[in-house]
């Protein structure tokens, strides 16, 4: 393939996505203008690149669509779904298209046929009648509004904003079949109502009771967005007004626009890397860490051949080649950080599409998504997360009928949220559906056999959810094409796992299911324990390690055919590492052994070790080549004198 | 039918549509001398809680419906503590 090819691929990918965010969002928000303007931008970046090549299917199309929107910008069409929905069409036919003419280098005949129905579809839109404003205007502070917010009880600001409603219901609605205290009921949210008669009835006699008199006046949490999904059929009936947390001036605020202006203003100093060179960078980096380690033997030498003054130079520059490095390894380790939106935005469509072939109304709402993690990690979350989001789409969330009947918005939410936690990251896929119900799960994993129902009896209702993580269960009655792939949540814990991450869930049945996901931020450098048996070394990571512990020879009680001892009034499992690791048995005359009390298997094993070397921070490598999948092996690391240390992984050992 | 005259009130149950209204205005303006009764009603068409509003019969219970119970109910007995 040419390079220019490569480079309208990778560029038309990236376009197509803006574009998509672009088309989604204003699909919540019609008036946005930015990103009406920067969806007409992408569309015309993409056909000014594809006038280079000789794909006319694809030109005329975005030629077509590029007209629409810039139509749209200069307000002769409306920005409504007659519009979204083929544009939305048109770049997923796009996106489909990219990687067969990255390999071929040409559109398929098949591809060429679709181009048609599009155009089709982009013509109609064109030729529809010019209709009104759009959906819901952008108004300043009025006076209503401020009123409102000082008449409400509970004026605690909402991180989304609050929002002003006036909803001032036609009088022959009802004849329409609405009724505006029901659409008031599915406002999310709500903080503040009020309503009144809008004209004095001069006599009862003269009451009409299927004349609508009434004005209504809300507030609610934001963000807008979700407050206008209710309203969306009623535009000409209502008014939402964002009011200002501090200065009484309007604030159309778009929350996407904070992170969202920062990444664009990084893009213009952007360069494209290899992803392989930075990884390359960071073995180097890594090694270097270890190799300063060999200075610190030479100023011992140095001092033990009587040349003080040697000695304190060789530690003075090891200590400043100690500060470079580390600066070095850090450096490196932050070029290979990416926000998690690279797999976040992934999301929006899926999400949409998802949702209207299950016919559910979910609105997925995305936080943080500017936290930084490793590219290999952020890369790694799209699988777990998917399944998590699926599974919250398909089994969590209720459809809109079922939410209506117990009270709730009949538009469900999904959150993904990412939020930095010290040197870890944790992310919540949470849903406000059904919740899980511990008694049904017991009841579904004792009828699987997974435990008996004494045990079952005994669980609390926490620890009974925790049972959805085990291999083979799956409370769903029936198995949808969409999460029931034979990949349960169990899968998914595993990869959670393999990331050195956790996995963990509550849930409250009738309110919602929250998963969270902790994860390291980068594969950056670990805190090993350096243990000794018989002549071999090897290190464990401390984070598994949850203390040390001497014990005394006679302490050591025969349990069946194991051994174990008493550590502050529980019985914990004693193992040997030399068995563990089919070495030599160490001699049983000492008098008191060194034991490592790890975390295994959900509870605590003490491991038995010759000695307790010291503690090295390294850049742990996976095992490669023939040595790949070693049970029990976390990994290699070379240590300050060249030598190379072996990883365990002590779950796999001890279970 | 889920607007009902009973002896001692204008007793309402379960969901109570728009259809209901004219027969809850024609109790309402006959018998103003009798309370409304939400204690069984699930849920309120627009058209009620309006005749409501004019008509303040004294309202006894709330209705089902956490939204009516929380936010309109209280707002439809100023008289009651």
């Amino acid at each position: 393939m040419d390079e220019l090819m490569a480079q309208f691929c990778i560029e038309a990918r990236e376009l197509v996505q803006q574009s998509t965010e672009d088309l989604l969002a204003l699909e919540r928000e019609p008036g946005d203008r930015r990103r009406l303007e920067s969806a007409f931008r992408s569309i015309h970046t993409l056909k000014g690149s594809v006038g280079l090549f000789d794909f006319q299917a694809l030109h005329q199309v975005l030629h077509l669509a590029e007209d629409l929107l810039a139509g749209a910008r200069d307000g002769s069409i409306d920005v409504d779904l007659g519009l979204i929905d083929p544009l939305l069409a048109v770049i997923d036919w796009i996106d489909g298209i990219i990687d067969p003419i990255a390999q071929t280098g040409q559109l398929s005949e098949k591809q060429v046929i679709a181009a048609g129905s599009l155009l089709d579809a982009l013509q109609k839109v064109a030729a529809a009648p010019i209709t009104a404003e759009p959906l819901f205007a952008a108004e300043a502070m009025p006076q209503w509004a401020s009123d409102l917010q000082a008449r409400m009880r509970d004026p605690a600001p909402c991180a989304d904003g609050l929002v002003a409603i006036a909803y001032t219901p036609h009088p022959e609605c009802f004849f329409n079949g609405d009724d505006p205290f029901a659409t008031m009921a599915q406002v999310p949210g709500l903080r503040h109502l009020e309503f009144a008669l809008k004209e004095p009835v001069a006599s009862r006699a003269d009451f009409d009771p299927y004349r609508c008199n009434l004005v209504l006046q809300a507030i609610a949490e934001g963000p807008l967005a979700r407050i206008q999904a209710v309203f969306r059929l009623l535009p000409d009936q209502v008014r939402l007004v964002e009011l200002a947390v501090q200065a009484p001036i309007a604030a159309v605020t778009d929350p996407a626009e904070g992170p969202q202006a920062a990444s664009t203003d990084r893009n213009a100093v952007l360069m494209r890397v290899e992803a392989a060179r930075i990884d390359s960078l960071v073995e180097i980096a890594g090694e270097l860490v270890a190799a300063k380690n060999g200075l610190l033997p030479l100023a011992g030498l140095a001092r033990d051949g009587g040349d003080d003054a040697l000695a304190r130079q060789i530690l003075a520059s090891q200590s400043e080649i100690e500060r470079l490095v580390n600066a070095l390894y850090g450096a490196v380790t932050q070029a290979r950080m990416v926000p998690v939106d690279q797999t976040f935005r992934r999301f929006a469509r899926l999400v949409r599409e998802t949702a209207a072939r299950l016919g559910k109304a979910i609105d997925l709402v995305v936080e943080g998504e500017a936290t930084e993690a490793d590219r290999n990690i952020v890369e790694a979350l799209f699988e777990p997360l998917l399944h998590l989001v699926r599974n919250a789409m398909d089994h969590g969330v209720e459809t809109a009928a079922e939410r209506l009947a117990c009270s709730k918005p009949p538009l469900a939410r999904l959150l993904l949220r990412a939020r930095q936690r010290g040197d870890r990251m944790e992310v919540e896929v949470s849903d406000d559906g059904r919740g899980m119900d511990p008694i049904r799960v017991r009841d579904a994993a004792v009828a699987k056999g997974l435990l008996t129902s004494d045990q079952a009896e005994a669980m609390t209702d926490v620890e009974s959810l925790q049972l959805v993580f085990s291999p083979g269960f799956s409370t769903a009655k029936v198995v949808s094409d969409l999460s029931g792939r034979g990949v349960g949540l169990d899968a998914v814990k595993t990869a959670v796992q393999k990331l050195g991450g956790a996995l963990e869930l509550t849930s409250r049945l009738g309110v919602g299911t929250t998963f969270v996901l902790r994860l390291p931020v980068s594969f950056s450098m670990s805190q090993l324990m350096v243990v000794e048996v018989g002549v071999e070394r090897y290190g464990v990571p401390l984070e598994d390690i949850v203390e040390t512990h001497r014990l005394a020879a006679a302490d050591i009680r025969p349990i069946r055919a194991g051994q174990a001892f008493v550590l502050r009034q529980q019985t914990v499992p004693l193992l040997f590492l030399s068995d563990l690791l089919r070495l030599e048995p160490p001699g049983m005359d000492v008098a008191d052994l060194k034991v490592l009390i790890v975390r295994a298997g959900g509870g605590r094993v003490g491991i038995a070790v010759d000695a307790i070397a010291d503690r090295a921070e390294t850049l742990t490598r996976p095992l490669g080549g023939l040595l790949q999948g070693m049970h029990g092996i976390l990994g290699t690391t070379l240590l300050g004198d060249g030598k190379v240390l072996l990883v365990l992984n002590m779950e796999e050992l001890v279970g | 039918m889920s607007v009902i005259a009973e002896t001692h009130a204008v007793v309402l149950t379960g969901d109570c549509g728009v259809d209901e209204a004219e027969s809850f205005v024609t109790l309402l303006e006959s018998r103003p001398d009798l309370p409304v009764d939400l204690t069984r009603a699930v849920s309120l068409h627009t058209a009620l809680i309006q005749a409501i509003m004019l008509f303040q019969p004294t309202i006894v219970g709330a209705p089902g419906s956490d939204f009516l119970a929380r936010w309109v109910a209280p707002s439809l007995n100023p008289r009651a503590s």
